[in-house]
């Protein structure tokens, strides 16, 4: 995994799990890795482990029971809302981008349905 | 926690190294010491570790004086030169009472390292792999680290790295120094800035990309270049 | 204790190949200058008799015999060298750590417990290589007399030669000599250890100076010691080398306990 600099570590990796959340390749109710885990895997100091996971309890993504692995939330509504979270997100960061080169909002919306559609086939084809 | 109290230490007259240096090492976290060459942050961690002398300043370790529960990683090999990287476990199993030859295997074979080996024929790499076996196997909760990516190759870098980011980190604190700091930045909890002898400014380093969306890099560049 | 007993061992290790060498070496010479000059003694006395047209017994009469007292006198000279490398090896031993190409002192220092071992394992390493020299000094001194009569023809022999003389004029076999020596050798040693270590702690123009306070200090505690026993002249022979001995004896501690504070507090890699 790549970080960026200049934003918090845990945050990245709360958002490299939200990102897997959102996209269903963490279930509900999945286990996930121990701190110890993932900190070896993503190649992080254990005590961010610590904290980003701390931050994913905090936010109710996960739970975690003493002596058991922590798991994903089997709250639907949190998964609903990560993928929200998440959509506005991009959104707000694409608008701000196009808004800086002034295209109208009509035209964005076709090149987005025409790009979105033809990388679907693309990744398809792969 | 580690704490280094008002460390004087000049040499000669004129020159001064250290002007009253202190900080702080909390158990369970990774303390970088950042300086340009030159600095004086070698001889923090030897002066940490009572081998130079210092003229003014204490070193605490959770309140005592004493260095039994720091371990030190020196940039350079520390074991005689006709010396198999095995008999140099061997050594340090024979002197040190908290040597943990279980962690020393384990890393030896994480490493790649042979015991059949001589030290001084290692590459700077392997040297610098077998620096940090020699540090992390003793059992001991402070691991001093003296430039320990000092010279060696991005792969090499990396792998090296991988150390901290292990369980072989658990309960441990480390201070390291370093001048490059580009690939190990996200591993670092805090950064201590060493100027002239003296600590001219000190971060927790998530609060600082989270408060000032900075890296170590960005405010190293601001520190050494007003 | 048995961290001391591991780095003299250590120390040993690190330098027996060095040492045997060395010794094997002296040892050599010594006999080869035995033979040498009893080969040397006998052509002198051909060659004269060829010379001069003399019998064999006016030849020998004429240059001599060859006692073994004459035919060892180079042991003299193989001996100043021994004592030469056994001050350099004290040197060596400490600098080596510093100046090798592994810097050991870090370890060394680092080494849990008290950082005495280190002295005292170095010292005993010295004490060890010097008495071995003495025991192996005497050892070639009997053999080369074992080697000299076998060598050399009766006629050319001086006959009044006498074993315990030769060792004598060489080499004192009386224990309290022999302890004497030893002693006064680790003394050196030790004195030698505290320059070391005062360069070592204090480096350039500041170890300098304190190397020479303690030189000057040690010459003025000798020489102000024969001047006063010398002025005074009221001691007995024996209780001026008591006195000598106990100021020595003093000294000598003084030095050990020195070098061990330097190495405690201001010793620096």
């Amino acid at each position: 995994m790549q970080f960026d600099q200049r934003s918090p570590v845990y945050l990245q990796v709360v958002r490299w799990f939200k990102e897997q959340i959102a996209t269903e390749e963490l279930k509900c109710g999945q286990e996930i890795p121990s701190r110890r885990e993932i900190a070896a895997q993503l190649g992080i100091n254990p005590n961010t482990a610590q904290k980003a996971y701390k931050e994913m309890e905090d936010q109710q993504l996960i739970t975690t029971e003493r002596n058991v692995p922590s798991k994903i939330t089997m709250d639907q509504e949190i998964v609903k809302k990560v993928r929200t979270e998440m959509l506005d997100e991009a959104v707000a960061q694409f608008i701000e981008a196009v808004q800086a080169i002034q295209i109208p909002l009509g035209e964005v919306v076709t090149k987005v349905e025409t790009m979105y559609q033809s990388t679907e086939r693309r990744k398809i084809d792969a | 926690m580690l704490e280094v109290h008002g460390l004087k230490k000049r040499y000669g007259r004129k020159k001064s190294i250290l002007e009253g240096v202190s900080f702080s090492v909390r158990p369970d976290s990774i303390t970088c010491l950042i300086g340009l060459n030159g600095e004086g942050k070698s001889t923090i961690l030897k002066a940490i570790m009572g081998l130079v002398p210092v003229d003014a300043g204490t070193v605490l370790v959770d309140g005592e004086v004493s260095r039994e529960k720091i371990a030190f990683v020196p940039d350079l090999q520390t074991m005689p030169g006709y010396m198999t990287i095995g008999d140099a476990l061997t050594y340090m199993g024979d002197y040190y009472p908290d040597w943990n030859s279980k962690v020393a295997e384990e890393l030896m074979g994480l490493f790649k390292l042979l015991t059949t080996d001589k030290i001084l024929e290692l590459s700077k790499g392997n040297q610098a792999k077998f620096s940090l076996v020699l540090g992390f196997a003793l059992d001991r909760q402070y691991l001093l680290l003296d430039e320990p990516f000092a010279g060696i190759d991005l792969f090499t870098k990396e792998q090296i790295a991988w150390i901290f980011s292990s369980h072989y980190m658990e309960g441990r604190g480390i201070l390291m120094t370093t001048h490059e700091i580009i690939e190990i930045e996200h591993l670092i909890d805090r950064v201590v800035f060493l100027q002239d002898g003296r600590i001219i400014d000190e971060h927790d380093t998530e609060e600082m990309r989270e408060v000032y969306g900075k890296s170590v890099q960005d405010r190293m560049r601001e520190v050494y270049q007003r | 204790m048995k961290q001391y007993l591991m780095l003299t061992n250590e120390e040993l290790k690190r330098s027996w190949k060095m040492i045997v060498s060395v010794i094997l070496a002296m040892a050599s010479i010594e006999i080869l200058t035995i033979v040498g000059r009893v080969i040397y003694h006998e052509r002198q006395v051909k060659e004269y008799m060829s010379y001069a047209k003399l019998s064999e017994s006016d030849a020998i009469e004429t240059i001599g015999e060859l006692s073994f007292q004459q035919a060892s006198s180079y042991f003299s000279y193989v001996i100043m060298i021994g004592i030469v490398l056994v001050i350099l090896y004290a040197i060596q031993i400490w600098y080596r750590d510093w100046l090798g190409e592994s810097k050991y002192i870090y370890r060394l220092l680092l080494l849990p417990g008290s950082r005495a071992k280190i002295f005292f394992a170095k010292w005993t390493s010295l004490a060890l290589v010097i008495i071995s020299f003495i025991g192996l000094q005497w050892v070639v001194i009997q053999l080369s007399y074992v080697i000299f009569n076998w060598l050399i023809k009766d006629d050319y022999r001086a006959s009044s030669f006498n074993m315990s003389m030769a060792l004598k004029q060489l080499y004192t076999m009386n224990v309290v000599d022999l302890l004497l020596i030893v002693l006064v050798s680790l003394f050196v040693v030790s004195f030698l250890f505290m320059l070391v270590l005062l360069e070592r702690s204090y480096r350039k123009a500041k170890g300098l100076i304190f190397i020479i306070l303690e030189v000057a200090f040690l010459l003025l505690i000798t020489v102000g010691n024969m001047y006063v026993i010398e002025k005074l002249d009221i001691f007995l022979s024996q209780e001026i080398s008591a006195i000598m001995v106990a100021i020595f004896v003093l000294y000598f501690v003084y030095t050990i306990w020195k070098s061990l504070r330097l190495l405690k507090w201001k010793i620096s890699v």
